[in-house]
């Protein structure tokens, strides 16, 4: 499976409290995020692993995913 | 300069496999033997890890599976945020955040960086329940909790020692924030000690075997962890699996919510899908990430190596992927509340997962745990000392019956694995009387095989006045029998005032919301308090049941005649004719 995705490091300082969950696995994303096109805008993730995950499980099971922008907590 | 030779081969790996491992088990004997809190030194509500250089876990101790999933992300997350550069040598990190991999807010994290000659090689890990935060209630347990700060202090990764010295403007805060700094202090250090045991025993084990040979060893053991488990999952049909279940109410509210996974097992793989469960909650019965992990951890020890046959580390994770939406009930997000999460919903989304196993391995799994631990938080100023103390209680439940065997009576929940505190420690340490306890009758759900049974207990306040709170679940939903088997018995909280002959629920009395789940309700001196925890549920239908079984239920007073007749149509007059 070939990825397409990149690592984005953040820009984030260290008095920002606030915290980015994975949009594909729901896990924290501590620092560096791995950004890919999920079908219907670009997807943040943890690692290249949850592009994987994307492609072969959760696309095939419940179609293209939105982008979550929301997943920051 | 090693002055011992050990060869990687299959004999050294398990050389090296117990001798990280018994590091680990001193580390946590040392925890319980100096800590100051019961919760630690009775309940053992804590564990103790080696990780390497990467975070990732090599050894541990493990008392309580459920800090497996903080165990497995919480240091390697730590590192990501802040660098490895962040950690120097004499230093001890702390790290409570349940936003940043930890499991829920009293649960603290310390991690301690092991230099050799200068060189990071890896770190001690400890994490433990610490019996008092701070926040809204005694004992920092706010059922009605509706976010995070309620709940207590939250740190993100901080230094508590710095290079060997005390971080001292970091303890004030600390101190000043927890009802019982005292026995803060005291835990800590407790901790600290267990990771200073880590620390010199993992640098003499790299003096005897030399520092390539440890670590490489420890990849090794990891990769060796990896395939066994995989072997294990390979054995299982593969499949997608669903399960879902609803959840009393959130402490808050009276609503009900639901959890839903669907487990695919592919290519010796597990995947634990929670996509559809609720929303998260409003009140704290919300989970962490880590905690969902953990559970699934747990879900998947139990059928594929219940016995503990493989070293646990980073690589028994690996196979293993959860997915959990962010703001929902099974990953909470800022500033969420989750104190119960961890206690009260990590114990029913294990039963979850092994309901949905029950359609791939039915022979192996359990019928559904009572599932809560029963949170009884109190506190207030001793009598004989005039000092504030704080405490956090939990007794045992029921557990659920599989196809060979009846559950367990009054076990602590199995993603806890603690023990009860002993009525003479209790009583010597806090301003109560232990009146009544014992297994509850009745209360193990009938089936081919048998719920284990709840406990109960009454307790009398013996101070002017003593604050109660209490997290209790499965009070109007039973654990759920599996393959024909029934319902657990429910839990139950009452209180009977001084003077009073009957005992009476908590919301009739103070006009509470919840008859199990309140905060701060203060009883006086003379006042007793009954409780029942949830029993477990039965496996297979009742009527399926040895007739013998049936009997010595009966003699052991684990039933009574009037349940053998209805569940089971044991007529006692039969018998007597017999």
């Amino acid at each position: 499976m070939s990825r397409q995705g990149h690592w984005v490091e953040p820009t984030r300082t260290w008095n920002d409290t606030s915290v980015v969950y994975c949009a594909v696995c729901g896990r924290l994303i501590p620092r560096r995020s791995w950004v890919f096109e999920g079908g219907a805008g670009p997807l943040v993730a943890c690692s290249p692993d949850c592009e994987d995950l994307y492609e072969s499980y959760l696309k095939p099971t419940y179609g293209v995913m939105g982008s979550h922008a929301h997943h920051k907590g | 300069m090693s002055t011992h030779r050990l060869e990687l081969d299959a004999v050294g790996l398990h050389v090296l496999h117990n001798a990280l491992a018994n590091i680990a088990a001193e580390m946590a004997i040392v925890m319980m033997k100096t800590s100051y809190s019961t919760i630690f030194n009775e309940g053992l509500d804590f564990s103790t890890m080696l990780l390497d250089r990467q975070g990732n876990l090599i050894a541990e101790k493990n008392f309580a599976p459920s800090m497996m999933g903080a165990v497995n992300y919480a240091l390697r997350w730590t590192l990501e945020e802040l660098g490895e550069e962040f950690f120097r040598p004499g230093d001890v990190v702390v790290h409570n955040d349940p936003y940043r991999g930890n499991c829920h807010l009293p649960e603290h994290m310390l991690m301690k960086p092991i230099f050799v000659d200068g060189e990071l090689i890896a770190f001690a890990g400890t994490i433990g329940h610490l019996a008092e935060v701070g926040g809204k209630a005694p004992g920092s347990f706010a059922s009605d909790a509706t976010d995070v700060y309620q709940e207590g202090l939250r740190l993100p990764p901080v230094k508590l020692i710095e290079g060997g010295r005390y971080n001292e403007q970091l303890w004030r805060v600390i101190m000043a924030n927890h009802r019982t700094p005292r026995n803060s202090w005291g835990d800590f250090h407790a901790m600290i000690g267990a990771l200073n045991i880590g620390d010199r025993r993992l640098t003499e084990l790299v003096g005897r075997y030399g520092l390539k040979t440890v670590i490489e060893g420890s990849h090794q053991l990891i990769d060796y962890s990896e395939r066994r488990l995989r072997a294990e999952l390979a054995e299982l049909p593969e499949g997608a699996y669903e399960a879902s279940m609803t959840v009393e109410d959130d402490g808050v509210g009276n609503d009900p919510f639901d959890v839903k996974v669907r487990l695919v097992i592919k290519d010796s793989r597990i995947i634990a899908d929670f996509t559809g469960s609720s929303p998260q909650v409003r009140g704290p019965m919300n989970c962490t990430f880590v905690v969902v992990a953990a559970a699934l951890y747990n879900a998947v020890f139990s059928v594929t190596d219940p016995t503990d046959q493989i070293p646990r580390n980073a690589g028994c994770y690996r196979p293993v992927q959860v997915i959990a939406p962010p703001g929902s009930v099974v990953n909470v997000k800022h500033p969420g509340p989750s104190v119960g999460g961890n206690t009260d919903l990590q114990p029913k989304l294990i039963d979850l997962l092994l309901a949905a196993f029950a359609k791939a391995v039915p022979d192996r799994v359990a019928a559904a745990t009572g599932g809560s631990s029963s949170n009884l938080l109190f506190g207030g100023v001793h009598p004989d000392t005039g000092r504030y103390y704080s405490n956090y209680n939990f007794d045992g439940h029921g557990t659920g019956a599989t196809a060979t065997k009846d559950g367990n009576d009054g076990e602590i929940t199995r993603h806890s694995n603690c023990r009860n505190t002993p009525i003479e420690v209790f009583e010597h340490r806090y301003p109560l009387l232990t009146t009544r306890y014992g297994l509850a009758k009745d209360s193990g759900g009938a089936g081919e095989h048998r719920g284990g049974l709840a406990t109960e207990r009454i307790i009398r306040v013996t101070a002017p006045e003593i604050t109660f709170s209490a997290l209790f679940d499965r009070c109007k939903l039973g654990a759920p029998g599996l393959f024909g088997g029934h319902e657990g018995g429910r839990s139950a909280l009452m209180v009977k005032l001084k003077g009073e002959s009957t005992f009476r629920s908590f919301p009739e009395v103070f006009g509470v919301k919840s008859p199990t789940k309140f905060t701060n309700v203060v009883l006086h001196e003379g006042d007793e308090l009954y409780y029942r925890t949830p029993g477990g549920a039965g496996f297979g239908p009742p009527e399926k049941r040895d007739p013998a079984l049936i009997r010595e239920d009966l003699l052991e007073g684990y039933i009574s005649p009037e349940a053998a007749a209805r569940d089971y149509g044991f007529k006692i007059k039969d018998e007597a004719a017999q």
